[in-house]
């Protein structure tokens, strides 16, 4: 199916709480450096959780002109800062390129969340005729793509995809499915999430979901491990130039990998709580082998969603083991979510490029943290040091609230 | 706010189909909150929240914890509203 276009990954930009650009995150993936601390950005007396994985050394400045900066919600502000340092990383000429052939998807679970709570607040204070008449065009879920667009002329397919903690990877995925069906050459996909707000993190936080080892917080985010007790909430983005093949190689762009399958499902059971046999993330990991034409024995590595929730954890580990029998107990494992906490709709996009790069480099990442073994999380998980190997082919996973269950496929490119 | 134990058993029983999320046809005392009506850890948390809120009290989460019967539950929420009337009689 869909043999004659395939897809493969050009550019790459990424933001992170422990890098910003691929050269700074790779570094700091590769030696398990942590970008989770104290949370700063606004006071926690209230929160039981108090860490979070921020990005301080961000400056929007350093890719746009302020006049565009002071418009965007931080959020948009990251896509776009993603999206400049892919495209650079491409090399693709833009002003060459069919701009109607050119395209941009999405994933983002929240929306402008900082603008949408400085409205909020200031119509408590002082009424409508306070609000901002750009509200809605900030804050709207499509704003990042959309501005991208208009910053780099993509007159192709724009979407935005909002499947909470999934939204990266679907975003990747449909992006894929497009390219194949011939409605763009060029997509610039991804994730983007700024989420470190008072009222959005009061939300998560009564949901209790979140870890509260606050004094030892370098090691609160541990996926897998026994002492687990919640994710760490993260900000961040990162932009995928996905690229249709020939078209990649007629102008001789780098090629990191191939995007070799994707599959989705619904666990159609909770809100928030995943299927707890793992069943339906089995099914979307099923799904992507087979569109991927491989089987479970061909990857070399797994970078799980690996959220350091007990449930979440636990059910990634059955889907696996179900999916993949007895080689789930050597397959490598790894959750890049300890080194940099959720990053909700952009995790799986920011992961997307941890594959890339293991790929490129025959290096996986480690888990970190990870000290006491759980008998229900039993498999490999790189623990603490990163593992250099022939990595071919990685499988990516992105589980979200809703039941969302989607699974990426990355391969070597070859002929 | 003075209600009776009965009254209380409403509210709870309210409270329950609102956290789970569909009707409940029997719903009584010896019933247990997991095992017979389907409270999973979320709607726990979503029926804390409204008794806090109706009833005007605090579950801290480690009280929380140790509810295994509906029985248990309103014995702890009968418990709290006297002490917030400060001691006085329930009828």
């Amino acid at each position: 199916m869909m043999k004659n276009r395939r897809v493969v990954v050009s550019g790459l930009g990424v933001l992170a709480p422990n890098g910003i650009g691929v050269k700074e995150f790779w570094q700091a993936n590769v030696s398990g450096q942590s970008g989770i601390k104290r949370l700063t950005r606004f006071d926690t007396d209230q929160f039981q959780t108090k860490i979070a994985g921020q990005i301080d050394h961000f400056d929007p400045l350093d890719f746009m002109d302020e006049s565009l900066a002071q418009k965007e919600d931080r959020f948009t502000q990251f896509a776009l800062a993603a999206a400049t340092l892919a495209l650079q990383d491409s090399q693709i000429k833009l002003d060459q390129q069919d701009s109607y052939r050119l395209g941009v998807v999405l994933g983002s679970g929240l929306g402008g969340m900082f603008f949408y709570e400085k409205q909020i607040l200031l119509m408590q204070q002082y009424g409508q005729v306070k609000t901002h008449p750009a509200s809605i065009p900030r804050i709207m879920p499509n704003a990042p793509a959309s501005q991208m667009a208009i910053t780099f002329q993509c007159k192709g397919p724009n979407l935005t995809i909002s499947t909470a903690c999934a939204s990266g990877n679907h975003a990747i995925g449909q992006a894929l499915t497009m390219i194949k069906h011939h409605q763009a050459d060029i997509i610039l996909a991804g994730g983007t999430e700024a989420p470190l707000v008072f009222y959005n993190f009061a939300g998560f936080d009564a949901m209790r979901v979140m870890s509260r080892q606050n004094e030892d917080y370098q090691h609160a985010c541990r996926p897998f491990d026994k002492n687990r007790d919640g994710f760490v909430m993260g900000e961040g983005a990162a932009i995928l130039v996905l690229e249709e093949r020939e078209h990649a190689l007629h102008r001789g762009a780098k090629i990191y990998a191939e995007i070799l399958g994707y599959g989705t499902s619904s666990g159609a059971g909770h809100m928030v709580l995943p299927v707890l046999n793992g069943e339906d993330a089995a099914w979307a990991m099923r799904l992507a082998l087979e569109n991927a034409e491989i089987r479970a024995e061909d990857i070399d590595y797994i970078n799980a969603h690996g959220t350091s929730t007990q449930a979440n954890d636990k059910a990634e580990t059955q889907a696996i083991k179900s999916v993949f029998g007895k080689r789930a107990y050597q397959v490598p494992i790894s959750a890049t979510k300890s080194m940099i906490g959720h990053t909700l709709g952009a995790a799986g996009a920011i992961e997307a490029v941890v594959c890339c790069l293991a790929i490129e480099n025959n290096i996986i990442p480690p888990t970190i943290n990870y000290q006491q073994a759980d008998a229900e999380c039993d498999l490999d998980y790189v623990s603490g040091q990163a593992r250099q190997q022939p990595v071919d082919c990685v499988l990516s996973n992105s589980f979200g609230f809703g039941n969302n269950n989607v699974t990426l496929i990355f391969g070597r490119d070859k002929p | 706010m003075t209600l009776s134990r009965q009254e209380l058993e409403q509210k709870i029983c309210v409270g329950l189909k609102n956290a789970i999320g569909k009707p409940i046809p029997d719903i009584s005392e010896d019933k247990k909150l997991v095992e017979d009506l389907g409270l999973d850890s979320f709607a726990a948390l979503e029926l804390i929240y409204e008794l806090e809120d109706t009833l005007g009290i605090k579950i801290p989460d480690e009280d929380a914890k140790k509810f295994v019967f509906v029985k248990d539950l309103l014995d702890y929420v009968s418990g709290k509203m006297e002490l917030n009337r400060g001691g006085q009689n329930v009828d």
